[in-house]
């Protein structure tokens, strides 16, 4: 049963078909790496898949816990609380709050009380709060930056913003996570980190991870399955030596630098 | 830069000034009776005035960025925030505010009473502008419902002061929702200027439907609010309002300062800073905006009866986008969100030009020139405000005995 | 010919004398707009200040015994050159220091400014409504037309056109045009190409203030009086007018203030001349929920 199925997603913007028929298939706890060339429609797709845009055609399917469920159509928010999370290529962190209170945020889906418990200070509030605060900690902690819990998210160096926003992501409790360009600017060691941290993810976790990556020794090394997009089309899956020996692939790179 | 070059710049810009208002300033014309004026103080006057304008001008940009305000530090005060927010302090504070009435005339207390209105004008707002970054400039708006639900269903039904407290309340906030609900999708300036409209037409409203609002001369005699069985003279009157409002205003700081450290607070914060990414964090954009308007909307509504009974008399006139602009200025000035900041902004903004009387008909520029410089200066406001700390509560548990 | 008809064309005109007026305002909104993405909320009142000086300059000069084309002219040069004044010095003091700050900065300065301007002439001169001289009254009316159109606002829609032609001229075939279309585009692109962008930006208010300074006494002559509110309503009126057109884009502007002006006409006309100002606000609201790209404007997507 797969955790989320993508069939024939088309999106046009204009004259210019961004996503023609894309599929995808990803399965629980497996880690998949979507690769091509720029202007491929790598984050079209991400958009696509959460919500922020809607597709013309086709269908995407998560499996939640309610049964299967369609997110074509649905807002953000609600994709995000069907399951899926994201990060996004330029970093979109809250920068006036405190990393904790980042991640926090993540937590506003998953949270029972209003704002009339606030108002009130009910004990439900308060033990949410406390709960919510405390695995807001243990994410940080997973990702290596509980130590930073309270500077102001704008005074992070570029690799722990990047890691704050995989925090946040993962304060909403998704099955399954959008990294958008996750080792961008990361020097190897950070990288290396990054690599672990995927890993972590997947096996203590659970999740299931997509990432978008340019990095191809990353690609190569972590993900059970590899998407190659190429001028809005799938045009290979699979494992990651069944890609790279892929003639259509080489064919869509060709003239393209590679890291690998 | 040295002394020579400053001080010509500085001469520059007093004749750029001279210039400016050399016709408005410098020149009195009346074109029916066919005499004119030449007021050459006036214009002695901005050119000295653009000369020091021009020169502080230059030094505050200079050090803008520089000089690092302490957070949680109100600049050039006598006391410290923490000094402020001692509790010792405040509690000797309560005490003095609350024998005031008792000592000082009648009219003091009602000037002190208008500025603990704004206070909560204010708060109401910082809602909506200050923590969840919606910038609204018809809030009167609902200051007015507030106020004429009062007035008419008094007039007309008979309904008490108590009664509508919570009646105006719920109808502005419902005014709020409404409001809310088309602007939506709209982002800061388009959002600014469809609540200026929606501002001005229910002004409109109120002036031109005479049938039901009574129109430009608005309605009087409305009754101040009661203790049942106990008679009030005019002077004791005075002093229940203030009592009364006393109470508003702590009640809209507690409100404030419980929904800041909420997770609606947090969402309203995470949507100013950038709803894209509020939006895949699960925040409902919709339902986080239109709780900004109704909550703050409410404010204004109940404010408006405690108004509207103060002075016995309200009209079309006392609603206009003047006031929104005043309300904003306090919210601004006193730094987005700070509920601390807000109190004391309206303080400064409302009693200062009651004090100084010889400012008073200037109090219009000042807003103005208040709104310019603390943007171009001082965008945080008066008091920096960042965010709470958040200990681990494992941790903090264990330091507990 | 029909009373109906008279009336009909009566509100036609008078509509077209509207919506003159309202394109020259909201020509300096959308440039403004389209070059920094700000509503210029102070672009009322320099209208307003336009037509206070030219009141001035006009009482001067009718003293000194000069009448009608020379009072228009004086008029229109002092308010053209004062209000250019004023929207340079505006944007130094209000905007550009706040070029970096966040969104609701530089819209919260403008509400300042704009406050600061209107108290200003109130202080300056006097909240009351003043005469201004009723330079049309003067003029012949048009034989065989004159029960269809009066000459003022014949006048008002020449010189709109005219000045509509030669704006043409400057953005289509000038280096200034080029470097504001350029800039409208892609500022920084346009910056690393050489253009200074501030001499550009402060030549764009410049412009803009002096369209509106145009409208303000081509306005104030045909009404015969001015008051310090004037710039409040008709600045929203027609940014409301830009919105309409496709606020950064130029012949939207002018044909909003044009549509703006004939609907505003012909509804005060024949629905409700009470709730005039409700039209325009109506209008605005519904524009800017249903089709916030107007009618000539591009959609602008945020890139996620």
């Amino acid at each position: 049963m797969s955790l989320l199925k993508v069939e024939q997603l088309t999106k046009h913007f204009g004259g210019i078909q961004a996503l023609k028929g894309m599929g995808l298939s990803i399965e629980p706890h497996q880690i998949v790496g979507l690769i091509g060339p720029n202007g491929a429609g790598k984050t079209t797709f991400f958009n696509c898949l959460t919500g922020v845009y809607r597709p013309d055609q086709g269908g995407v399917e998560l499996s939640t816990k309610a049964g299967t469920r369609s997110l074509v159509g649905l807002r953000p928010d609600q994709v995000n609380r069907a399951g899926l999370a994201r990060t996004f290529q330029n970093i979109r962190l809250f920068g006036q709050m405190r990393v904790v209170e980042n991640v926090l945020v993540g937590r506003h889906g998953v949270t029972q009380t209003g704002f009339l418990g606030a108002l009130l200070r009910t004990r439900a509030f308060v033990a949410e709060e406390r709960a919510n605060l405390q695995r807001a900690y243990e994410l940080l902690e997973l990702v290596g930056m509980a130590d930073q819990a309270n500077r102001l998210a704008n005074n992070l160096s570029y690799a722990d913003q990047r890691r704050l926003e995989i925090a946040r992501a993962l304060a909403t409790e998704p099955r399954l996570l959008l990294l958008d360009e996750p080792a961008a600017g990361m020097n190897p060691t950070e990288t290396a980190l990054l690599d672990r941290l995927i890993l972590k993810l997947r096996d203590e976790l659970g999740l299931s991870i997509l990432l978008i990556e340019h990095d191809m020794k990353l690609v190569m090394n972590l993900c059970d399955r590899v998407l190659v997009m190429d001028q809005g089309r799938d045009i290979a899956f699979g494992t990651p030596a069944e890609v790279q020996s892929n003639p259509a692939v080489v064919a869509a790179y060709l003239g393209e630098e590679s890291h690998a | 830069m040295n002394l020579l070059e400053e001080l010509k710049k500085s001469l520059l810009v007093g004749c750029w000034f001279v210039f400016l208002t050399l016709p408005l300033v410098g020149l009195q014309t009346d074109y029916l009776e066919g005499t004119w004026e030449f007021k050459g103080l006036n214009l002695l006057a901005v050119f000295g005035l653009s000369i020091l304008f021009s020169w502080a001008w230059r030094w505050l940009a200079a050090r803008r960025g520089k000089v690092q305000f302490e957070p949680n530090s109100v600049p050039w005060a006598p006391l410290s925030l923490a000094q402020l927010s001692d509790t010792r302090f405040l509690l000797a504070l309560s005490a003095l505010l609350l024998t005031l009435p008792m000592v000082a005339s009648s009219y003091q207390t009602g000037i002190l009473s208008t500025a603990m209105i704004y206070i909560v004008l204010g708060l109401g707002l910082n809602i909506v502008v200050g923590m969840a970054g919606l910038l609204d400039l018809g809030y009167v708006a609902f200051y007015a419902v507030g106020a004429y639900a009062y007035g008419l269903l008094n007039l007309h039904f008979g309904l008490g002061f108590w009664a509508l407290l919570p009646i105006a309340g719920m109808l502005a906030a419902v005014f709020g929702v409404m409001l809310g609900i088309p602007v939506l999708r709209l982002r800061g300036d388009y959002l600014a200027i469809v609540t200026l409209g929606f501002g001005e037409i229910i002004r409109l409203v109120l002036e031109n439907w005479g049938e039901v609002t009574e129109g430009p001369s608005g309605i009087a005699g409305i009754p101040k609010p009661q203790i049942p069985g106990v008679e009030l003279d005019f002077d004791a009157q005075a002093a229940f309002i203030y009592y009364l409002l006393f109470l508003l205003v702590l009640l809209a700081i507690g409100v404030n300062r419980r929904l800041q450290h909420s997770r609606m607070g947090r969402a309203w914060l995470a949507l100013r800073e950038d709803e894209i990414a509020a939006q895949a964090m699960g925040i409902d954009l919709t339902r986080t905006k239109l709780t900004a308007f109704g909550l703050g909307a409410f404010w204004a509504g109940i404010v408006g009866v405690v108004f509207a009974a103060k002075s016995s008399f309200i009209n079309p006139a006392s609603f206009t986008f003047h006031e929104s602009a005043i309300i904003l200025s306090i919210v601004v000035l006193g730094g987005m969100g700070s509920i601390l900041g807000v109190v004391l902004a309206a303080l400064v903004l409302i009693l200062l030009p009651e004090y100084l009387r010889f400012l008073a008909d200037y109090r219009m520029l000042i807003f103005g020139a208040v709104m310019v410089l603390t943007m171009v200066f001082k965008p945080e406001g008066l008091i920096t405000n960042p965010r709470p700390t958040f200990e681990r509560p494992d941790d903090a548990e264990r330091e507990e005995p | 010919m029909s009373e109906g008809f008279y009336y009909l064309s009566e509100i036609f005109f008078a509509g077209l004398t509207r919506g003159s007026i309202y394109a020259l305002l909201a020509l300096g909104y959308t440039m403004v707009y389209g070059i920094l993405g700000l509503i210029n909320f102070a672009h009322g009142e320099v209208y307003m200040i336009g037509a206070f000086v030219g009141l001035v300059f006009a009482s001067l000069f009718s003293i000194m015994g000069y009448s009608h084309l020379a009072l228009f002219a004086v008029a229109l040069a002092a308010a053209v050159i004062w209000a250019g004044a004023y929207g340079f010095t505006i944007e130094r003091i209000a905007y550009r220091p706040l070029r970096k700050a966040p969104r609701l900065a530089p819209l919260i300065s403008a509400i300042g400014m704009s406050i600061f301007l209107r108290e200003y002439v109130i202080l300056a001169q006097t909240s009351d409504f003043v005469a201004f001289p009723a330079l049309f009254e003067g003029l012949p009316d048009l034989g065989p037309l004159r029960d269809f159109i009066q000459p003022g606002e014949l006048v008002i829609t020449l010189v709109t056109l005219g000045v509509l032609g030669l704006l043409f001229v400057l953005i289509k075939f000038t280096k200034l045009g080029l470097a504001m279309r350029a800039i409208a585009q892609d500022r920084e692109m346009a910056m690393l190409l050489g253009v200074d962008s501030d001499r550009v930006i402060s030549y764009t208010f410049v412009l803009g203030s002096m369209l509106a300074a145009v409208g303000a006494i081509l306005i104030a002559a045909h009404v015969g009086q001015i008051n310090y509110h004037i710039g409040f309503i008709v600045g929203i009126k027609a940014f409301t007018a830009a919105v309409l057109g496709g606020i950064g884009s130029i012949p939207g502007a002018a044909l909003g203030g044009l549509i703006l002006g004939l609907t505003e006409s012909f509804a005060t006309g024949y629905i409700s001349s009470d709730y005039e100002d409700v039209f325009a606000f109506a209008i605005l609201v519904l524009i800017l929920i249903f089709k916030p790209a107007g009618l000539l404007g591009k959609n602008r997507q945020e890139k996620v």
